[in-house]
């Protein structure tokens, strides 16, 4: 591959999103990443204890969260750069150069490291500084700092850099299915890594065993002696303190091959891209119908003017008639066996036990739909019909409301055999409940989507947001009503009023998509 | 039926002013807008559909300020944007039923009009297949079709017959003649024999300023003994770009035949001719142009 090629691909792709308001968004989230690291709220404790703030411990910690949370968040980012020269016509221009599928597939995955890679090395800046400032070890000790940022951090970047791209070239994989299987699949990936240390693109059975013999070494417990290690992020833990001194991972030439093995699978996986990649071409793409033929000119109407037919109505804006057109672009495109699915929760909802549906089946059919919500509020930019719809009377709180309802509906159809055990059982509360998620859940979708302009930003949330809840009874976040935790204490009364400040954004949004 | 646009400016991001101080009064015709690229047509065709707000002045739909209450003549706007997307999975049919949704076109008259606005624009055969397989010129006659759903006194096409074939930009002018009886139609291209063949009145415009308004008569009747043509050798024509206002050129056995816009004869052998449109837009617009450098 021509590496002056590769560079341009590159240089050009990074321009173009690091001039973007949402690079400075990202770039101030890493900044901030790092800062709660230094404060504590990123925990690793070996046997109930952690290491002094050292540069190795602050490093590795930073490196882990990094690995843990940046693909996860940077997938999003960045799998959108083969859908943005598909819209934008570039594609086709690239198309019709030499530059074969492999060079645009590596250089794309090239640009997307790049990208994630900036922000790898902002937080590695930050995070030196902060740790000349707030560290508790006695001298900055900078390869030590920056080692697991380059060999826990960066690997699984890479990797998340290939698999968006794979990702935008497989067509059914471009949109909100893929969106989240990547989600579900970054989850899976992180058990299965603190299991084994050959598939851990995350990195923790690396630092965990180095962390465990170190402890061992300064320690010897007794033989046989279980030493427990965790890594959380979240609030900090005061309790753990600090007993020892690691100096971080002993960087074995087996452990660097195995962390740099993944940038390997990382050309693997933009390989397999190209393999898949259809080259902008609709034919093989598939996702546009194939062009037609123009019908013949003037055919059996040769001769004939045009002539506009009169029509004889006054003006009147009917909001039902608006909500069923909404509904019915929602609905359109949605294959066989979407619906198979959806209707086979239904009957789940019917066939399990009401305490089991509400705690497993409710859950499933208020994801199932996310790609239906995600459209809400964005479609005007997604496919350029801006000019179209807001020319329209009424294009702002009129038709925002209409959108918001057609998603209650489609919520409210996707739960309604729960929500109907829950009336016909008298479980009030409960069905409150219910009723706030069904309007809740289409709020935020429209609040989201009108101010990104794109479905993304509700789907990566809103995955997280039913993982946190309703998956794991969290019950503030529990915005199903899956235990009966859930439902105490006036919940569904805080998602009510939630519901009704992003009906407000929304409007609100939409008033900003409609003043150019 | 009035439409007035009372010293309308427009300044985007950046300072970049696209339109400024303009004022219009338009009633019921053909109003073709004519000016070169990036003369601030598009601009104008956002602020008169009420997708862009005006930065100064106002635009006046029969005594209602447009641009702090736009829903009156958003009802009956039809509006053909230079360039607009469409759904790829919907059918023509599915597209304009949307569309008529939006509008609050009531669905049993939506249906009707479809069907008729579809034969009108030659998709009948089409309807039902996906938008995203038809060509540029067919998805051209959707977005015609849909600026008709609503039978609107106000229609505004911007580059209406971009992609069209021959055959169908005639009919397309041809209905636009037909529109204007009773309905403000207001027609931006750059293209001065689509505003020849339909325009009752004719706004020039260059660098965001109005520099004409006129009947197509008046301003023909501006450059009446104007026009010229005469041949020179083709290692002339450079220099004879130079010096006049050329607005024909056609390489012929023996020389170019050259067409322009000067007071004077250009050439002991020039000799009138008819003047055209052309000419008299390209006149205004060198006149608006050596004004504005003087």
């Amino acid at each position: 591959m021509n590496a002056r090629l590769l560079y341009h691909m590159t240089r050009a792709d990074f321009l173009e999103r690091a001039r973007r308001y949402s690079f400075l968004v990202t770039v101030a989230g890493a900044i901030y990443m790092g800062y709660l690291v230094n404060a504590g709220y990123v925990n690793l404790s070996v046997a109930g204890q952690r290491g002094v703030f050292n540069a190795a411990w602050v490093g590795t910690l930073t490196g882990m969260t990094l690995s843990l949370l940046l693909p996860l968040a940077g997938f999003y980012l960045v799998k959108n750069t083969v859908e943005r020269d598909r819209a934008t016509g570039v594609g086709e221009i690239l198309a019709a150069t030499p530059l074969s599928r492999a060079a645009y597939t590596l250089g794309k995955t090239a640009s997307n490291f790049l990208f994630l890679a900036v922000i790898v090395a902002i937080l590695g800046v930050a995070g030196l500084a902060l740790q000349v400032t707030s560290g508790e070890g006695s001298r900055l000790d900078i390869g030590a700092f920056l080692t697991p940022f380059l060999l826990i951090g960066l690997p699984p970047v890479a990797v998340t850099a290939a698999l968006a791209v794979l990702f935008e070239t497989v067509r059914w994989l471009r949109g909100s299915l893929g969106n989240a299987i990547f989600f579900f699949l970054w989850l899976v990936l992180i058990p299965i890594g603190m299991e084994t240390n050959t598939v851990d693109p995350v990195g923790i059975s690396v630092v965990e065993s180095s962390l465990k013999a170190h402890y061992a070494e300064t320690f010897s417990p007794p033989p046989g002696k279980d030493i427990g290690s965790s890594f959380s992020v979240g609030p900090r833990d005061n309790t753990l303190k600090a007993t020892f001194t690691w100096n971080g991972v002993e960087w074995t030439g087996e452990r660097i091959a195995n962390r740099l093995g993944y940038f390997g699978v990382a050309v693997g996986l933009a390989l397999l891209a190209a393999l898949l990649f259809g080259r902008f071409d609709p034919a093989r793409e598939g996702g546009r119908p194939a062009a037609m033929k123009e019908p013949a000119p003037g055919a059996a109407r040769e001769g004939r003017r045009w002539r506009l037919p009169g029509a004889e109505w006054s003006p009147s804006s009917p909001f039902l008639t608006l909500v069923l057109a909404e509904l019915k672009l929602m609905l359109r495109g949605r294959n066989r066996w979407w619906t198979i699915v959806a209707a086979g929760l239904l009957v789940a909802g019917i066939l399990t036990p009401l305490a089991g549906a509400r705690a497993f089946v409710l859950p499933l059919a208020w994801i199932w739909p996310l790609a239906l919500w995600s459209g809400l509020g964005t479609r005007e930019s997604q496919f350029g019909t801006h000019q179209l719809v807001f020319a329209a009377p009424r294009p702002v709180a009129f038709h925002a409301l209409a959108l918001w309802t057609s998603g209650v509906l489609v919520t409210a159809a996707a739960g309604s055999t729960v929500g109907l055990r829950l009336l016909l059982a008298g479980d009030s509360p409960g069905l409150l409940l219910w009723t706030a998620g069904c309007l809740f859940i289409p709020g935020m979708a429209l609040a989201l989507g009108t101010w990104t302009g794109s479905g993304k930003a509700f789907e990566v949330l809103y995955l997280l947001l039913w993982y946190i809840g309703p998956m794991n009874h969290i019950p503030g976040m529990d915005y199903i009503g899956t235990t009966p935790e859930a439902i105490a204490g006036g919940r569904p009364l805080l998602y009510l009023g939630i519901t009704a400040a992003l009906l407000a954004a929304s409007f609100a949004g939409r008033k900003r998509q409609a003043t150019v | 039926m009035r439409l007035i646009i009372e010293g309308v400016g427009k300044t985007y991001k950046g300072g970049a002013a696209a339109l400024s101080d303009f004022n219009l009064e338009l009633g019921p015709g053909v109003l073709g807008l004519l000016g070169p690229n990036g003369a601030g047509k598009s601009t104008l065709m956002r602020i008169l559909a009420t997708i862009t707000k005006p930065t100064v002045g106002r635009v006046v739909w029969n005594g209602e300020d447009v641009t702090r209450n736009p829903n009156p003549l958003r009802s009956v706007l039809g509006y053909l944007p230079q360039d607009f997307g469409v759904y790829p999975n919907l059918s023509a049919v599915e597209f304009l039923e949307y569309l008529a949704a939006v509008k609050g076109v009531p669905a049993g008259v939506a249906r009707k009009r479809i069907g008729e606005l579809l034969d009108l624009v030659n998709l009948t055969e089409a309807r039902k297949r996906p938008l995203g397989g038809y060509s540029g010129g067919m998805k051209q006659r959707v977005g015609i079709a849909q600026a008709l759903l609503n039978d609107p006194r106000v229609l505004i096409v911007d580059e209406p017959t971009v992609g069209l074939d021959p055959e169908e930009r005639v009919r397309f002018r041809n209905l636009l003649s037909d529109l204007s009886g009773e309905r403000i139609v207001i027609l931006s291209t750059h293209i001065v024999s689509d505003v020849e063949a339909t325009a009752t009145d004719i706004a020039v415009i260059d660098h965001g300023r109005l520099v004409a308004h006129a009947s197509p008569e008046q301003l023909l009747q501006s450059v009446e003994g104007r026009v010229w043509e005469w041949v020179v050798p083709s290692a002339e024509l450079a220099a004879a770009k130079e010096r006049w206002l050329i607005s024909g050129t056609m390489r012929r056995g023996d020389g170019v035949h050259l067409r322009a816009v000067t007071a004077a004869p250009p050439d002991s052998l020039a000799v009138a001719a008819q003047p055209s449109l052309e000419d008299a837009y390209l006149d205004r617009v060198s006149e608006a142009r050596e004004r504005r450098a003087a």
